[in-house]
């Protein structure tokens, strides 16, 4: 009974401090914490692309926008990387098949201007749109 | 005048000059003991020098309190030889946010509603989300969102620990009581002298 | 030569107003540094000024806080990759912002260091108010072994009350003698202004 007795003593002293607000701001901070760790640690690993050529390789990360210059054995290959999305805009092959092809923008896929040597793809995130949408 | 008092804070006839000035000098004191202090995790903080900011929210007019929160982040910036680096800025703002979250926040709701528990873990995650931001800026990079969940729950941590002792604190501080009557004892006499 | 020692002939050797002005600007110009080369050099010159000064100086901690600035860049790869460790990728980019902005972090820690002594007194109303905090700090500071662990509250309650006593009368005191004469011009100044026109050199020729 005492043991009880000082428990609920304990309560109430505790009760006397925090006030209907506290309980608020408490476990709304709490419940952020829980939404932000799931948001930065849950997710998938962010994704990158990688750009190959005779020189290396070249990583960016598909969540800034930017513009990169590659160079091969036939000049530079500009490649664009925005919204998500990357595309090579211009490159000084004769067909230029690379410049048509679709922008790429899930892990797995890829584009190429074979006659510069320059090579692009996306590793990175299991990207099924899902858990992406989620995420953002 | 009256009504610009939304809750019973005392008036002071140097509008709170010197007792800011005092909480000043308890902040930089309670950095200096906290220095002393044994850590149980190298970055957990108690962050003690925030103690007197949340005496002063519901102690001095406003001018006064954020002078007080001022002249903290300067004082301990100048005292730890930091006041031209980053950890100065990111101090100023994380500061600077609490100190005018906790005073909006009480705004909205008295000492019967929210007690310095709850204020004092506002201005905590408030405080901490605005370094790591700044951190983001000029510091880590885009890494920094890696950090982010680790200092709020630090802030939630040491907000809440802060906030229970503020709490006793205040309810037992003899010195608080005298401060609070005597302001009110002089505000009397300016009634009187009016009269 | 001691740490105290140096110390000591560190701030009778400077204004502490003037060591305080040239150290925003010195803290300025690291800023606008373009070469992560003119950033390291301040960084080394600032290093040797604040083991001049006396200030006391963590080179373990130093190298902890650079190394993790580096690290937490490298963790998103951007740029060339340099080298890699299993699934983890050092790219240029990312080392170079990382490096330029751990060098530049702990530039301005020398600087403020170096540049910031117990004499120094901020001008106008501010100033004013934030001496009066440090009055009562040294006061408060005098009782400082009677803090307690246990009984905490009731200690610091203590000795908040006998300083608040005291500090009313000594306030308005030390309000009246605080003239500072201006001193003239320092050998010491020139060193300064030597030291600001180094750090500016990079900024003209980029």
């Amino acid at each position: 009974m005492p043991l009880t007795d000082r428990h609920s003593k304990r309560l109430r002293k505790a009760r006397s401090i925090l006030r209907p607000l506290d309980v608020l701001i408490v476990a709304s901070s709490a419940a952020l914490l829980v939404a932000l760790s799931i948001a930065v640690y849950g997710g998938p690993p962010s994704a990158t692309l990688v750009v190959s050529t005779e020189m290396g390789e070249w990583v960016y990360p598909m969540s800034q926008d930017r513009d990169i210059e590659a160079q091969g054995p036939l000049g530079i290959t500009y490649i664009h990387i925005g919204d998500g999305n990357a595309h090579i805009e211009d490159s000084p092959c004769a067909n230029k098949t690379c410049v048509a092809s679709l922008p790429i923008s899930k892990t797995g896929e890829w584009a190429a201007c074979l006659p510069n040597g320059v090579f692009i793809h996306i590793e990175g995130a299991e990207d099924d749109g899902e858990i992406d949408a989620f995420v953002k | 005048m009256k009504s610009m008092r939304s809750s019973n804070r005392p008036s002071f006839p140097d509008g709170g000059r010197r007792i800011a000035a005092f909480l000043a000098a308890l902040a930089f004191f309670l950095s200096t003991v906290e220095y002393m202090l044994p850590r149980p995790v190298p970055f957990m903080r108690l962050g003690l020098a925030n103690l007197p900011i949340l005496i002063a929210v519901d102690l001095l007019p406003f001018g006064a309190y954020m002078a007080l929160a001022l002249v903290k982040v300067v004082g301990m910036s100048v005292l730890t030889g930091s006041l031209f680096t980053y950890v100065a800025l990111f101090s100023l703002a994380g500061t600077l946010a609490s100190a005018l979250t906790m005073r909006g926040l009480r705004v909205v709701a008295g000492p019967k509603a929210l007690s310095y528990v709850g204020l004092c873990v506002a201005g905590a995650v408030v405080s901490n989300m605005a370094q790591v931001a700044l951190a983001r800026v000029f510091v880590f990079g885009p890494s920094a969102k890696f950090m982010a969940p680790m200092f709020l729950g630090l802030g939630l941590v040491s907000g809440l620990t802060l906030g229970a002792f503020t709490q006793v604190f205040a309810s037992r501080s003899s010195w608080l009581a005298k401060v609070r009557s005597s302001a009110r004892a002089s505000e009397g006499e300016a009634l009187d002298d009016q009269a | 030569m001691t740490r105290p020692e140096r110390r000591e002939r560190w701030e009778s050797s400077f204004d502490p107003a003037r060591l305080a002005i040239a150290g925003v600007a010195l803290s300025a110009l690291l800023l606008f540094q373009p070469t992560l080369a003119g950033r390291v050099a301040m960084l080394v010159g600032a290093a040797v000024a604040a083991w001049s000064s006396g200030r006391r100086l963590s080179p373990l901690t130093t190298a902890i806080v650079m190394a993790s600035i580096v690290g937490a860049n490298l963790l998103v790869p951007i740029g060339r990759v340099v080298a890699s460790v299993g699934p983890f990728r050092v790219t240029e980019t990312a080392l170079t912002a990382g490096l330029g902005k751990a060098v530049t972090f702990e530039a301005l820690m020398f600087i403020s260091k170096a540049c910031l002594g117990p004499g120094l007194r901020l001008p106008g109303r501010f100033g004013e108010f934030f001496a009066e905090a440090l009055r009562g700090y040294d006061r408060i500071l005098e009782h400082k072994s009677s803090v307690r662990i246990s009984g905490f509250i009731k200690s610091i309650d203590e000795i908040l009350v006998s300083v608040y006593d005291g500090a009313a009368s000594a306030a308005e005191i030390a309000d009246k003698d605080r003239t500072v004469p201006r001193s003239r011009f320092r050998r010491s100044d020139m060193a300064l202004i030597a030291m600001i026109m180094a750090a500016g050199v990079p900024l003209f020729f980029n």
